[in-house]
């Protein structure tokens, strides 16, 4: 309990040991000034995290009305007014005022008319803010809110698929969940690992609550490895918020399965989406490596490590026709150990077991050759096993080297073996062999190694 | 709840409770199973800084159909990115988590990924210039305690119409119990380029890449080098675009036979503005051809594929 205490205030230290005494513990080198506004408000969205420029949508009127609220600070001494303008400070329209310095000002705005507003406080000496802080340029679009999301959301896609950054961060809004810069890094990495991506996606769903917009996708995908050419492909659901902003709707944040910044899927994604359409998609390892793997895998990782649920090694089996007892060698994969085997009667004991130059499933396991690493979809480090299509039959384990064998074991998880090297010696009709193999295994059920 | 109590930050809190019955059958007991989930998360976002906190307790019996809630899983995560200046900036990341909640598991999982890393813009005074340093450590104590340490660089440049992007990273994997002790090394580098007349545009490109894994449970080393050159070729009023590619991967390793991939890939996508009634098609064309060469000839083989389809989207 010590120790995980020590973890939660470790980052909090840190983060007060960089800030000064009189500011905002996350404002760093910004003081208070006497009058100002604590906070403030245009209908559901924040003026602290938009940008100068506003274009919100029919949909996200109250009523047909803006309302600008906040509250008032005037320090030691009271505030006497708070004043709006909504024609770059031309006129001035006095806000409704509470004695706690809470203010209210609503207006019924025209359709793509383009709103200057400031606010202004002044104390009873005459003492005002700084206008320029509140300064917000909002127009109101006739656009539906699924016309306005289904423009930005063509526009990321068109910039992600042509790979240009600065295009796609136009429309990301600077209060983006997993850190816009942190995007960006991910980003880059994702023009680095693919070529040639495609996106196609339908709006299935789109709310608009709290100040963002809440839209639901349906995504259809295939984008080439910059490495080696090879295509990859998936469908899925996954879900995204929107903000209003300068460009109409901005990313504020996305969940797995990930569409864009696949490679930093742990700080840039927000959630998963737990849907059985995202049982395979697309997703990028440390390494750069692009993988398939289902949603539920994903989010158990809540990461990025490939490595997190997967046993891996490596075993030797051997054969000997004349050992009087223990002629076969086997393997469990849960303990990651090998058995010896007298014969027959000893199976059950081991999941994989190696008699003369062949490999046999044992305790109700099943296998398949899938064939030589590196062919087709078949890649020792990064692949994905079938769940159907295994046999309780043997398969050739010398002069079989590199190939890859699915095994799946009697409680349905999986395992991947690769032979590495082989020997077999007959002398005169005595067999002795010997194989090595790496192994995966997955006791968790997944079929991603 | 969505709470803004101060400028710039933001907290942000959800609980859920869960009570599902598993009708098991006529003759066993139905199974039932309840559980909580909760989230509060803190983010103050003014610059020049951008602070998370996070922490989330879900239960092992939190059964969600359609939620994004990962069951029997405790969480605390802080991120601080800080902007020293325009060029420059620094991020700070902690990743805690465990499971087994309820002792139900005979082995938990407790997870610990700092990370730190700093992305320096327009460095050398190029304009284009961004170098991205990142230092993760993850570590799990589990069955087989598992120790990584992974250093990335990534360095993005552009001179005059040639893009360049070179990742040089190492990695350090080590789990207990003689199951894996390795090292990695990989380091790639990618020019493109992106040539516009008119409605066409040409976009060759060249990748190098190297690869080296040192195994020391098995005191092994393989190495891999990758080489390829692509040319994209769009017609952008058409709506056609094209890649060809051509490359060479080889592997040299010390416990199996060495080889030598040869391949080439052609891909072709079309999308034509109408398809008979339906608006949204691409047609493509695929072509492959993969050479495998292997110390024993006789593992030695080829394929070739060339597949051909439409995609329609109702």
């Amino acid at each position: 309990m010590k120790n995980r205490l020590k973890i939660l205030l470790l980052p909090l230290l840190l983060i007060f040991a960089f800030t000064n005494a009189d500011a905002k513990w996350w404002i760093f080198g910004q003081n208070e000034s006497s009058v100002d506004v604590s906070y403030l408000y245009i209908n559901s969205l924040s003026f602290d995290s938009t940008k100068k420029e506003i274009v919100i949508s029919k949909d996200s009127l109250d009523n047909g009305y803006l309302h600008i609220r906040g509250k008032a600070n005037a320090g030691t001494s009271n505030i006497g007014k708070v004043l709006i303008s909504l024609d770059n400070k031309k006129t001035w329209n006095k806000a409704k005022l509470a004695r706690d310095g809470a203010f209210d000002f609503s207006f019924e705005p025209v359709i793509g008319k383009k709103y200057d507003i400031y606010v202004q406080i002044l104390d009873t000496t005459g003492k005002s803010n700084d206008l320029e802080d509140t300064h917000k340029i909002v127009s109101v679009s006739n656009k539906d809110m699924r016309e306005i999301v289904q423009n930005s959301l063509n526009h990321l896609k068109e910039a992600y698929s042509s790979e240009n950054l600065s295009a796609f961060m136009r429309y990301v809004s600077s209060d983006f969940t997993g850190d816009d810069t942190t995007l960006e890094l991910a980003l880059r990495k994702d023009f680095s690992a693919f070529d040639n991506i495609h996106i196609d996606f339908t709006i299935s769903s789109i709310a608009y609550q709290d100040g963002k917009y809440l839209v639901s996708i349906s995504f259809n995908r295939s984008l080439e490895s910059s490495k080696d050419g090879k295509v990859y492909s998936d469908k899925g659901i996954t879900e995204f918020n929107f903000t209003d902003g300068k460009n109409g709707a901005m990313l504020y944040s996305m969940k797995n399965p990930l569409i864009f910044g696949l490679s930093d899927a742990e700080e840039v994604a927000d959630g998963s989406v737990m849907s059985l359409e995202n049982s395979e998609v697309i997703t990028v390892d440390t390494g750069g490596n692009i993988g398939e793997k289902s949603i539920a895998d994903i989010a158990n990782n809540t990461g990025s490590s490939s490595s997190g649920n997967i046993d891996s090694g490596s075993f030797t089996l051997s054969y000997d026709d004349l050992a009087t007892g223990n002629q076969y060698k086997g393997f469990l994969f849960d303990s990651g150990s090998t058995v010896s085997l007298s014969g027959w009667n000893n199976q059950g004991t081991s999941d994989i077991y190696l008699e003369t130059n062949i490999f046999w499933p044992d305790s109700g396991a099943l296998i398949q050759d899938l064939g030589m690493d590196g062919s087709g979809n078949v890649d020792f480090n990064h692949m994905t096993v079938p769940t159907t299509g295994y046999v309780n039959q043997p398969i050739q384990a010398t002069n079989n080297d590199d190939h890859i064998i699915a095994v799946k074991l009697s409680d349905n998880t999986y395992a991947i073996v690769k032979i590495i090297s082989s020997n077999l010696i007959d002398n005169l009709g005595q067999i002795h062999t010997t194989v090595t193999c790496q192994y995966k295994y997955r006791s968790d059920g997944g079929v991603n190694f | 709840m969505n709470y803004r109590p101060i400028p710039g930050l933001n907290i942000y809190s959800e609980f859920s409770h869960s009570s599902n019955t598993k009708d098991s059958s006529d003759t066993t007991a139905n199974i039932d199973k309840s559980g909580n989930a909760f989230k509060i998360r803190a983010i103050g976002n003014k610059n020049p800084s951008r602070v998370l906190l996070e922490y989330e307790r879900i239960s092992p019996d939190f059964i969600t159909l359609a939620g994004s809630a990962t069951p029997d899983r405790e969480k605390f995560k802080s991120t601080w990115r800080y902007k020293i200046n325009k060029k420059v900036t620094t991020h700070l990341g902690f990743l805690w988590y465990r499971d087994n909640l309820d002792g139900q598991l005979a082995a938990g999982k407790n997870v610990y990924r700092p990370s730190i890393g700093i992305t320096y813009k327009k460095a050398f005074g190029r304009k284009h210039n961004v170098v991205d340093l990142t230092y993760k450590f993850d570590k799990t104590n589990t069955t087989n305690d598992i120790t990584n340490h992974i250093i990335d660089l990534s360095i993005n440049d552009r001179f005059g119409k040639v893009y360049n992007t070179t990742n040089i990273s190492y990695y350090k994997y080590k789990t207990d119990g003689v199951v894996q002790d390795s090292h990695e090394f990989r380091a790639n580098t990618e020019f493109s380029g992106r040539i516009k007349k008119d409605d066409y545009v040409l976009k060759p490109s060249l990748r190098l890449g190297t690869w080296s894994n040192k195994n020391e449970l098995t005191s092994s080393l393989d190495k891999y080098y990758e080489a390829s050159v692509g040319l994209g070729f769009d017609i952008a009023k058409y709506k056609i675009s094209s890649k060809i590619k051509v490359g060479e991967n080889r592997a040299n390793r010390d416990l199996s036979d060495d080889s030598k991939k040869l391949f080439a890939s052609l891909n072709i996508y079309y999308r034509p503005k109408k398809f008979f009634s339906f608006k949204r098609t691409m047609i493509y064309a695929r072509a492959f051809y993969n050479d495998f060469t292997y110390t024993t000839n006789n593992k030695d083989f080829r394929e070739n594929s060339v597949i051909v389809g439409i995609k329609i989207r109702f």
